[in-house]
């Protein structure tokens, strides 16, 4: 076999494209402990995109003995630098779809109304509503990316791109984030309040298991550190072995 | 002033049609769609219905790009980060068209036929054998034809359609709902127009605001009269 055309995305990328791109590297044979090790995804979700790539015919199981993270696996259908998107059955998701047509549609017309928009990106199985299309490009014109004519009673606002906004054919991802606060008027203090966004989890929460150990491991070394003068304690002592023991 | 230039129409339905016969060509035949016509036929609404419907990649070519730039253009439409030398950049690209079964469309391929960096369009298509959609003006046909390479290699030439009746009713209808344009006024227009749909929805929307100022809910060529449709030639002087 030849060498394989560097094909690696720019820009951000999901936990599925680092799988898939160390998938392509290693195409020839690879197993879950070195898709894990290359991509930096924990191997329960490494297993899961492999066996729904399996599903959908993408790889091939080569070779059954020993533990199931060495098991070898073969690419037999390589389908390019962007992640197949798939469901856990093996079909295809059509997930995020809707908002993929309305940006190219955008970038490629420059200048519609939500409805044309609408009607332009309902295509393949894929629907999308004009208040959906409306929306988007609302939050998107707050976002700074898009301007829109101003109102009028006989015609469609059309949206346009702001000078330098059309950054790529990635489109935007709307995060919205979930707020709530409780107010006690009797005693005039707020008495609870919390915010977390919907989607995709924020840097500082651990989004994995590996981060999350991370995070476990951090502190206890910091605890061994503040307590070097005295000595650790039983309890640190006895927690640093289980952590040893996993 | 904005107005709205696009709805489904004759020109989104052929474009759509020949690519998705050249998707699903036989092996051994070739893969390239050519759409030419004026500009204001709808042709990049046709481009952009059918990249939705293919995920195609699109680039939309300028006068002043080298071969890199082209080449670079089309990388970054697909995500993929650059290699170092142009010929590695080539097979990224045909890699990609191959592996992925999306097509590329070129837009305004115009600019791009009579310079060296056709070339770089027939190497892509060689490695690649993907579908290469090019869409472009009245002369692409010509000068196709001068680079025989590519010229034997198109399965399909759409010429981009005037607009039709239907269509103007269409475009009228999704514009202004509210108001009734009679076919008299819709056909009279369309003979100034050429079949242009970019003017036929400047000229309408000078009718609606006419209509709008009169107070009409139907407007047909008599109510409309002797004002005259825009054709965007410059007005020629009056007679001393």
């Amino acid at each position: 076999m030849g060498k394989v055309t560097q094909l690696r995305v720019s820009g951000g990328k999901v936990p599925k494209q680092h799988m898939w791109e160390a998938v392509r590297e290693n195409q020839a044979g690879f197993s879950l402990r070195i898709i894990s090790a290359a991509s930096g995804q924990p191997i329960a979700q490494v297993k899961a995109y492999i066996l729904a790539m399996r599903n959908a015919q993408l790889v091939e199981l080569v070779d059954e003995t020993g533990d199931v993270k060495d098991h070898r696996w073969r690419l037999v259908r390589d389908e390019g630098a962007d992640h197949p998107r798939l469901r856990s059955n093996g079909q295809r998701s059509i997930h995020g779809l809707g908002l993929e047509n309305l940006w190219r549609a955008m970038r490629i017309l420059k200048k519609m109304t939500a409805a044309e928009a609408a009607e332009m990106a309902s295509v393949n199985g894929v629907r999308v509503t004009q208040a959906y299309a409306l929306n988007y490009f609302t939050v998107l014109v707050k976002a700074g990316y898009l301007i829109a004519s101003n109102h009028d009673s006989k015609r469609a606002q059309t949206f346009e791109f702001a000078h330098g906004m059309d950054t790529g054919p990635r489109h935007p991802v709307v995060q919205r984030m979930e707020s709530i606060q409780v107010f006690d008027s009797n005693t005039d203090k707020m008495v609870y309040s919390k915010s977390a966004s919907v989607g995709i989890s924020v840097a500082s929460e651990p989004a994995n298991d590996v981060e999350q150990e991370n995070l476990r491991l951090r502190k206890l070394v910091t605890e061994f550190v503040e307590t070097s003068s005295t000595g650790p304690s039983v309890s640190l002592l006895q927690r640093a072995q289980l952590e040893l023991a996993e | 002033m904005s107005v709205t230039k696009i709805v489904p129409l004759t020109n989104v339905g052929l474009l759509a049609g020949a690519i998705n016969r050249a998707t699903s060509r036989p092996v051994g035949l070739p893969g390239l769609v050519a759409m030419y016509g004026p500009s204001g036929f709808g042709k990049s609404a046709a481009a952009a219905y059918s990249a939705n419907m293919h995920r195609a990649y699109y680039v939309e070519c300028r006068d002043a790009w080298s071969k890199k730039a082209f080449l670079l253009a089309i990388l970054r439409e697909m995500t993929i980060f650059p290699a170092r030398t142009m010929s590695e950049m080539v097979d990224q690209i045909a890699v990609q068209l191959s592996t992925s079964m999306r097509p590329l469309i070129v837009d305004d391929v115009q600019y791009l036929l009579d310079k060296a960096v056709a070339n770089a369009l027939t190497d892509i298509y060689n490695a690649s054998q993907g579908t290469i959609v090019l869409i472009g003006e009245e002369r692409v046909p010509a000068s196709l034809a001068k680079l025989e390479r590519l010229h034997n290699r198109v399965l399909e030439w759409v010429p981009a359609q005037a607009a039709t009746l239907d269509d103007l009713r269409a475009l009228a209808k999704s514009s202004y709902p509210k108001l009734v344009f009679a076919d008299d006024l819709l056909i009279d227009l369309n003979q100034a127009t050429r079949g242009c749909l970019r003017r036929a929805a400047v000229n309408l929307y000078k009718v609606q605001s006419e209509a709008a100022a009169m107070m009409l809910d139907h407007v047909d060529l008599k109510a409309w009269g002797q004002r005259g449709w825009f054709t965007g030639e410059a007005p020629s002087r009056r007679a001393r």
